[in-house]
């Protein structure tokens, strides 16, 4: 019989081998064994998850390895999650995403948002060409405590700064923070605008939304 | 002037070469929109020859983009708020899609528009090197998989990205490059943006193949181009055949000059968003000197941004990068 620990272990393992299967079969085990779904997903499948972010930070894998582990990541979640009791609403933060209105590249967006949930935040994912106001109106009527927008294109990059300027106008700036991203955005840029925050890519997405909802109050 | 006859004027021009990457600002030059350019070669002519009498550039850039070639196959495309065009659904979800789709009839899309526009920059501009321009086969590929569906398919099924790799350049990419030469085109850009997106072992299965196809196919010399930090990939991307390598601004010029083989042109790198967009023409003239000063060691190199000059670009930064090179004494 194999111990807790080797399960825990054996399910990272899936995520980093990107073995759908294996989590699968790994995740119902650890339920067989009477280890709690969260605990599972927590400290197996995410800690996997992490250590992918890590790699990829790094340049040990790229955007094909990192999405292959998502699916497995996902896979095992399917198993667990029905089974998560007591502790299913408890989120780090709920966070509004998409690409800004005027642009269709996502790939980096959906690493965040796998990443973000991963994470533990419940993401509203708004998908691509999201007109400016559809934040601000999706972040309200879903109490976001973050909105994240990305772009890959200079010439859409001023969507950014109107999503500020239109949450400043409608006397709500203070009940959201808006993190930047994307490869023509820089911190200066975000700093510029009067966004909170700037990430990189994927990986840096998620210390820099922790850090930023960590400055609030749950349910503000 | 052939793209051989570039190699001469950069041995014996006295000084660096340059060219900004992208033809984008001609239009504001114009006045006129992307989705007008796109579509019409008068415009694109006309917008393109602004840019050459403004700038001085010593290669003949026509303002390309990435879905020109999935356009001609049958993707649909869109102008996003008037912007660039691009693929917003993919063409091929299985194989039964890729066994419907017939190489194209390249006069009849936006390929057409193109080959025309070399043939006209070709007769106004007779002692210029006009580039000829395709996208890079894996991004072809993505394009008409899905950018994000084409990453996972990869691991996924790896034959069938090969099956469309295969396609894309037989059926269109060779097709459409040689058009362009036979127009007139005496280098040839091949822009590869999603190449960067692999590890260098998948880059190496699923790009490194298929370039040198192309490459190997198409009579006149090679550019590649490849955005983001391409640094992992150089020592592949030296071994595509290409003439030369047009990097991007977070890649180590310098650096990549001491290993690339003899004869390899580097061509680069300047920000083309925190310096040549949001930077004065000092900050430009800045990076440009620096750069030129690094770079001075090495012969075979062309002063030019990382990657698309932004089209609202203040033509003095394209100005400043232009003298910078012209006035650098080799």
């Amino acid at each position: 019989m194999r111990d807790d620990k080797t399960i825990l272990e054996d399910l990272a393992a899936s995520v980093i081998s990107m073995d759908e299967m294996k989590a699968v079969a790994v995740s119902e085990e650890a339920l067989e064994r009477g280890i709690g779904a969260y605990e599972a997903i927590t400290g197996g499948l995410v800690k996997g998850m992490e250590a992918m972010g890590a790699s990829f930070e790094k340049g040990a894998v790229f955007v094909p390895e990192l999405l292959l582990a998502s699916e497995a990541l996902y896979a095992g979640l399917d198993v667990l999650r029905p089974h998560v009791v007591g502790r299913a609403k408890h989120t780090v933060g709920k966070a509004v995403i998409g690409v800004v209105e005027g642009d269709t590249h996502d790939i980096g967006k959906n690493l965040v948002k796998l990443m973000l949930e991963a994470a533990g935040f419940e993401i509203i994912d708004l998908g691509r060409d999201v007109p400016i106001q559809r934040f601000l109106e999706a972040a309200v009527d879903n109490g976001a405590d973050l909105i994240g927008v990305s772009t890959l294109m200079t010439t859409t990059m001023r969507g950014m700064r109107e999503l500020v300027d239109l949450l400043v106008e409608a006397g709500i700036r203070d009940r959201f923070k808006v993190l930047v991203g994307g490869a023509p955005v820089s911190r200066s840029f975000a700093r510029q605008i009067g966004a909170d925050g700037y990430a990189a890519n994927a990986v840096a997405a998620v210390s820099a939304a922790k850090e930023l909802v960590g400055n609030l109050v749950p349910g503000q | 002037m052939t793209g051989v006859a570039l190699l001469d004027r950069l041995r014996s021009a006295g000084h660096r070469l340059a060219f900004p990457v992208g033809g984008l600002v001609g239009a504001t030059l114009t006045g006129t929109d992307v989705p007008s350019n796109m579509r019409d070669a008068g415009t694109k002519f006309r917008s393109t020859v602004a840019f050459v009498e403004a700038f001085g550039p010593d290669v003949v850039f026509y303002m390309g983009d990435v879905a020109v070639e999935a356009e001609a196959l049958g993707a649909r495309v869109d102008y996003l708020d008037g912007a660039m065009p691009s693929v917003v659904e993919p063409l091929l979800v299985g194989r039964d899609d890729l066994a419907a789709v017939r190489a194209p009839d390249l006069s009849d899309s936006r390929t057409g528009v193109n080959i025309e526009c070399v043939r006209m920059l070709t007769g106004r501009f007779p002692e210029l090197t006009v580039l000829a321009q395709v996208v890079g086969p894996l991004t072809l590929a993505s394009a008409l998989l899905g950018y994000e569906e084409a990453m996972r398919l990869v691991y996924k099924d790896p034959d069938f990205v090969h099956e469309v790799l295969e396609r894309a350049v037989t059926d269109v990419l060779v097709p459409y490059a040689t058009s362009q030469v036979e127009a007139g085109g005496s280098l040839l850009w091949i822009g590869e943006p999603t190449g960067v997106l692999l590890s260098p072992p998948l880059f190496e299965r699923f790009c490194l193949p298929y370039l040198r196809h192309l490459i190997d196919a198409v009579s006149v010399p090679a550019l590649v181009h490849m955005c983001g930090d391409s640094t992992p990939h150089l020592g592949l991307l030296m071994q595509t055949g290409a003439l030369g390598l047009s990097l991007d601004h977070l890649v180590d010029l310098p650096r990549a000059a001491q290993r690339a083989p003899e004869g390899v042109l580097l061509i680069g790198n300047i920000d083309p968003v925190v310096v040549m967009l949001n930077g004065t023409h000092e900050d430009v003239r800045r990076a440009c000197d620096d750069l030129l000063d690094a770079m001075q060691p090495y012969p075979n190199f062309i002063l030019s941004t990382g990657c698309s000059t932004p089209f609202a670009t203040p033509p003095q930064n394209v100005r400043t990068l232009m003298e910078a090179a012209h006035k650098w004494a080799v």
